[in-house]
């Protein structure tokens, strides 16, 4: 039994023994966890009703936490216009290539920092770790981005610039050291090359920091929205991040191919405020639905590979 | 037997998805009655980098589509758009800007002097004045200030305006006749009486009859929108900040640290408290508006005359109401010490339009640009429609407005609609010019007739010298948005415009205030 | 591998039998090293702007460009409002850290304390779902839920006999807004970290306790706290090294001119001075960066040098 397992169980089977004092505590333990539970879950219930309710109870404003009616119209708006799936795709792009390029670019610069034979590595490590706290800012970032490296309008421009970390190198570092030395030693006498070493016996063992690095940068550049305003004029390139600003915050019509408002129906006008919900709601399924799993890796992952300097 | 019901399906399929298919309304540009210009032989693309606007000139969405199909089919020139929002296209214009990257032919960049700009930075082609003919001869005989407000100080004309009628409507007031009917009043004339009607149908109650209080008594499109009302203090201003009038020594004096701003703002925020002004008026869109109008909410609204005019729909003037629509436009109000007059732009100098220089059909682009602005048989489809639709001549030559059955006249699927009046400086003006059109007249004679139309101010030119534009540079921006700030706090009353006015005024000339004065001194002082 | 002198760099050998000897090494730091020297490198140069009279198009350290010396600096230190700038990015963070740090602990503590497992596994995985929503989203659900007309939350003051406010256009609640929809944000995340430490404590300590009487209350200050103390501090230390860089993504999505008394900070004020502006003012808006950078590189000097002395945990 796991030790973890051993503490749980021993805290269980004192509930007969505890004291009014422990009661009282694991009392108000459980009447917080609630707490959490439904401040956590209320806003997100409540868009999801909003979304799919009638339109008629919307406009009396009904709707407290759970849908009343049925109605499907908001979903259909929005889904309706073609432009949703190219930013959906982008994002999506954005993501995988921005994961696979940072875990990668990452892990590259972990592995000789965190070995022990490579002397000069507390040069490199400066080199890296200055940049954690000091950075040429905003703006010549930009000109060197979008002007020097004309990267403006293109797509590399969401990925290059923050391709990598000195934090996730740091991190991603300790955890390399932590592989025993011997048994990289013992590859290396039966003749592999240091490539191998790194391809095969390394990284394999290295999949939880790999995978929370995977879930750092994957919600980092799935939530991405501001590179994209400085650097992407064309709309066909730009996330869903930028869709979602414009509709919901910027109260633009876009959402419902609206361009000038003059054309709306009184059923029209009644179901923006639903269609800018039904938006958030397009915009948060997936993470619900890949959430279960990420966070399996989430706990997992920061459990190893942890924050000791 | 299968094969043939798959193949009936399949046939049922494609006509349903073909009868789905919005097709355009029109059946016909008009060419055939303006006859062509073609500007190439081949047909070629153009890209434009614009941002999507009500009441702009390059909307290339929404109601405008025919008018660019008419283009289309009279130039032999195809348009590619790349629209952006207006709320970042500030960003967009300067990151293109920085990243020096006009990737399109053609870019809106919104004011003259960023345009001049991009000219000295080299990203703006000059233009050539064989390239654009139509509008050496608008400023000929139309309207004298373009070609002198968009040549910079070097002498080379780095972009063409798209509005070249400074003022495409000037802000009115609109007033719901059915709540007028009501209440038994007529359209206000003074700003007592505004104030009157205000009151008169916050009291009222439930107004439109559904049984909520969502009655909205005055509201427009953010807050920008009651500077109108200082019109009748004697203000000039038209859009936020920009506003300053040479006293009787010549000596220009800032409108927004004057004491009529502040009798304005006390009177906004007299409005606001006693829940007239819709508080939600900051943050309401052009778009939001309509909505709000649409859901028979809004008994009075302030928005640019042209939006009115141009949908067809909502305005009307004067007691008739020939276009069979809700609410009558009222004209300016007259104020506390005689003041009445309608602020207008005066300044051709919107949607100053470049053309970059790595373009590859430079002299094209202008053509083009050239031809929308200023050829005749552009402006007049833009300014009054179809022919045959719209309007017909009579026997005598005389244009005369087509109305519907119901006695309305709508401009329809075309949606244009920018009347090219108020520039004149008066009425004689306008009865003389070519672009005259009755039927706008008939509905601005009783509101317009024997008054000023245009408020005294500094004029607002594009193209200002390095010495003024370092001047301006250096407290515009921080002035503009203090002014912004504060004129929201005021007027909602966080800031007690009694006690901290003063405060405010001195915080604007910390921000830098005078050396903007000190620039439109010159410039007053320049174009005198 | 041969035991390595510690301290010489190339320990005894030439050069060139240390490329040997180490290629992959170099091979495999290439690629990372020229990111950051492009990157990261290359914009610090970018600063040299901050001291001329910059125009867009020329390359940085350019003569071309008129060199100013520190007016920018100046022109920023006479701003009216640079005061406020500062004080409402300080604030910010203040308040972000006064109020997030201990919750995040305090969360942590609690997720720790829930006696079912099954409530304390659905508990802990709901917490920290929000982090992963988008701020876009979050903010579009703020903007929302506050809107005057048709807001939940003005539905619900309107509902108990209040009249609806514009919260998110009053400078006021500003700063509370910005504070709790971060937390709900972003609480359960930053509480993972001292979960992960909580967990890491020597179960023996919690069986001693045991024996000896002690009841959970009691445990929570005695044992779990001071043992998770070192990953507090280091956190800490992080926190407060990027006391004066607020996050501008999110304050630019929540910002309006109306609140610009309580919303303005420094890097939105640089963003609308250098970017979104008319006239772009380049190197006025790096040297207000480049100000703000420095002092963020002092904060985290001078709180690692504390804490080096105080206690015994640091960042180097």
């Amino acid at each position: 039994m796991k030790k973890k397992d051993r503490i749980q169980e021993t805290h269980e089977s004192n509930v007969l023994l505890t004291s009014k004092g422990d009661k009282i505590f694991d009392t108000c333990i459980y009447v917080l966890a609630v707490l959490i539970i439904i401040v956590t879950l209320y806003p997100l219930i409540y868009v999801f009703s909003m979304a799919i309710s009638n339109p008629v109870a919307v406009a009396r404003k009904q709707i407290w936490l759970w849908p009343v009616g049925f109605s499907s119209e908001a979903f259909k708006t929005v889904l309706n216009d073609k432009n949703v799936f190219i930013y959906y795709g982008n994002t999506i792009w954005y993501t995988v290539v921005g994961v696979v390029t940072g875990v990668i670019a990452t892990s590259l610069a972990a592995y000789p920092l965190s070995r022990r034979n490579f002397t000069p590595r507390k040069y490199f490590l400066i080199f890296i770790m200055f940049t954690m706290f000091f950075g040429g800012g905003m703006i010549p970032t930009y000109l060197v981005v979008a002007r020097f490296l004309k990267l403006y309008n293109t797509r590399w421009a969401l990925i290059l610039p923050g391709l990598t970390s000195a934090w996730y190198i740091s991190v991603t570092r300790n955890f390399f050291a932590t592989i025993p030395e011997e048994m990289l030693e013992s590859a290396w006498m039966d003749g592999a090359s240091e490539y191998r070493i790194f391809l095969q016996f390394v990284m394999p063992l290295s999949a939880p920091i790999l995978a929370v690095l995977a879930l750092y940068y994957g919600i980092g550049h799935w939530n991405a929205y501001f590179d994209a305003l400085l650097y992407l004029g064309k709309t066909e390139l730009q996330p869903l991040a930028m869709y979602v600003r414009r509709v919901v915050i910027q109260n633009s019509l876009e959402a419902q191919g609206l361009d000038h408002a003059v054309d709306l129906t009184y059923e029209q006008v009644m179901s923006t405020l639903q269609i800018k919900y039904a938006v958030i709601v397009v915009a948060v399924v997936p993470i619900l639905l890949l959430y279960p799993f990420l966070s399996k890796y989430l706990q997992k992952g920061m459990l190893v590979g942890s924050l000791k300097g | 037997m299968k094969k043939i019901l798959s193949l009936v399906l399949a046939l049922c399929l494609v006509l349903s998805l073909s009868s789905a298919l919005a097709w355009p309304e029109w059946t016909t540009t008009g060419v055939e009655k303006t006859g062509t210009n073609y500007l190439c032989d081949e047909k070629t693309t153009l890209t434009v980098c614009t941002y999507d606007g009500v009441s702009q000139a390059f909307d290339p969405i929404g109601n405008y589509q025919r008018f660019w199909q008419w283009m289309e089919d009279y130039t032999n020139v195809h348009i590619e758009w790349e629209v952006h929002s207006n709320a970042d296209f500030g960003t967009v214009r300067s990151t293109k800007i920085a990243a020096g990257d006009i990737d399109t032919d053609i870019m809106n960049l919104g004011s003259i002097a960023t345009a001049v700009q991009a000219g000295y930075s080299g990203l703006a082609a000059p233009i050539s004045r064989d390239w654009i003919p139509n509008i050496i001869e608008y400023d000929a005989t139309e309207l004298p200030i373009i070609l002198t407000n968009t040549t910079a100080a070097d002498g080379n004309i780095y972009c063409i305006c798209g509005n070249v009628s400074p003022d495409l409507g000037h802000i009115c007031y609109m007033y719901k006749t059915e709540w007028l009917e009501k209440l038994g009043r007529e359209v206000p004339t003074t700003l007592d009486e505004f104030y009157d009607l205000c009151v008169a149908m916050k009291e009222a109650g439930d107004l439109n009859g559904n049984g909520e209080a969502d009655e909205i008594i005055l509201t427009g499109s953010g807050m920008s929108m009651v500077n109108i009302l200082g019109n009748a203090f004697g203000l000039v201003q038209y859009e936020d900040c920009d506003a300053f009038y040479p006293d009787e020594n010549g000596v220009v004096q800032a409108e927004i640290v004057s004491d009529a701003e502040r009798e304005l703002w006390a009177y906004c925020r007299k409005l606001y408290d006693e829940g007239i002004l819709d508080p939600g008026i900051a943050k309401t869109s052009a778009d939001e508006m309509s909505q709000k109008i649409a859901s028979d909410k809004v008994g009075i609204f302030i928005y640019y005359s042209a939006f009115s005019i141009s949908y067809g729909r909502l305005c009307s003037a004067g007691q008739d109401d020939p276009f069979g629509c809700h609410y009558a436009m009222g004209e300016a109000l007259t104020g506390p010490r005689g003041d009445k007059f309608y602020s207008l732009r005066n300044r051709a100098g919107n949607d100053a339009c470049i053309i970059s220089t790595s373009s590859k059909n430079i002299e094209l682009a202008a053509r083009w640009l050239d031809v929308v602005t200023c050829d005749p048989n552009s402006l007049k489809v833009r300014t009054c429609g179809w022919e045959g639709e719209q309007y017909e001549y009579d026997e005598n030559g005389k244009m005369q407005l087509i109305y519907d059955e119901d006695g309305s006249w709508s401009i329809g699927d075309f949606g244009c609609g920018q009347i090219a009046m108020p520039h004149y400086q008066n009425y004689d003006q306008l009865m003389n010019s070519k672009l005259n059109v009755p039927w706008y007249v008939e509905q601005y004679d009783k509101i317009l007739h024997n008054n000023d139309w245009i408020a005294p101010g500094v004029p607002i030119i594009g193209a200002y010298t390095d010495e003024e534009q370092e001047l301006i540079d250096m407290s515009k921006t921080d002035c503009n948005s203090y002014f912004k700030e504060a004129r929201a706090n005021f007027i909602t009353g966080e800031w007690d415009i009694d006690t901290q006015w003063d405060e405010y005024v001195n915080t604007m000339y910390g921000l830098g205030l005078q050396s903007w004065i000190d620039a439109e001194q010159m410039i007053y002082d320049r174009t005198r | 591998m041969s035991k390595t002198a510690k301290g010489k760099p190339l320990n005894g050998q030439t050069i060139a039998k240390h490329f040997q000897r180490n290629t992959p090494y170099y091979v495999m730091l290439a690629i990372p090293v020229l990111y950051f020297a492009i990157f990261r490198y290359w914009p610090m140069f970018g600063l040299a702007i901050a001291f001329q009279n910059y125009k867009p198009g020329m390359p940085f350290l350019n003569s071309g460009a008129k060199w100013v010396g520190l007016k920018w600096f100046i022109q920023f230190l006479n701003y009216p409002f640079a005061w406020r700038l500062v004080r409402n990015t300080l604030l910010l963070s203040f308040y972000s850290l006064i109020v997030g740090f201990p919750l995040a602990i305090f969360l942590a503590l609690i997720l720790n304390e829930i006696r079912s497992r099954k409530l304390k596994e659905f508990t802990t995985t709901l917490s920290f779902l929000p982090h992963f929503i988008s701020t876009t989203v979050v903010v579009g659900m703020l903007t929302n839920f506050l809107n005057i007309n048709d807001g939940i939350i003005n539905q619900l003051i309107v509902r108990m006999g209040g009249t609806a406010k514009d919260f998110m256009g009053t400078a006021r609640y500003f700063r509370t807004l910005y504070v709790a929809s971060g937390c709900w944000q972003n609480l359960g995340f930053s509480a993972i970290v001292y979960s992960a430490a909580i967990a890491g404590v020597d179960p023996g300590l919690y069986e001693a306790a045991f024996v000896d009487g002690s009841s959970r209350w009691k445990n929570m200050w005695l044992i779990t706290i001071p043992n998770i103390l070192p990953t507090i501090i280091v956190m800490l230390i992080l926190r407060v090294g990027s006391l004066m860089s607020v996050g501008h993504e999110k304050v630019i999505l929540m910002y309006s001119d109306r609140i610009l008394e309580t919303a303005d900070v420094l890097s939105t004020y640089t963003y609308r001075v250098g970017i979104t502006d008319g006239s772009p003012k380049v190197s006025y808006a790096t040297a207000i960066g480049l100000m703000n950078s420095l002092v963020n590189l002092l904060l985290v000097v001078v709180t690692n040098t504390i804490s080096r002395h105080v206690g015994e945990t640091s960042l180097w």
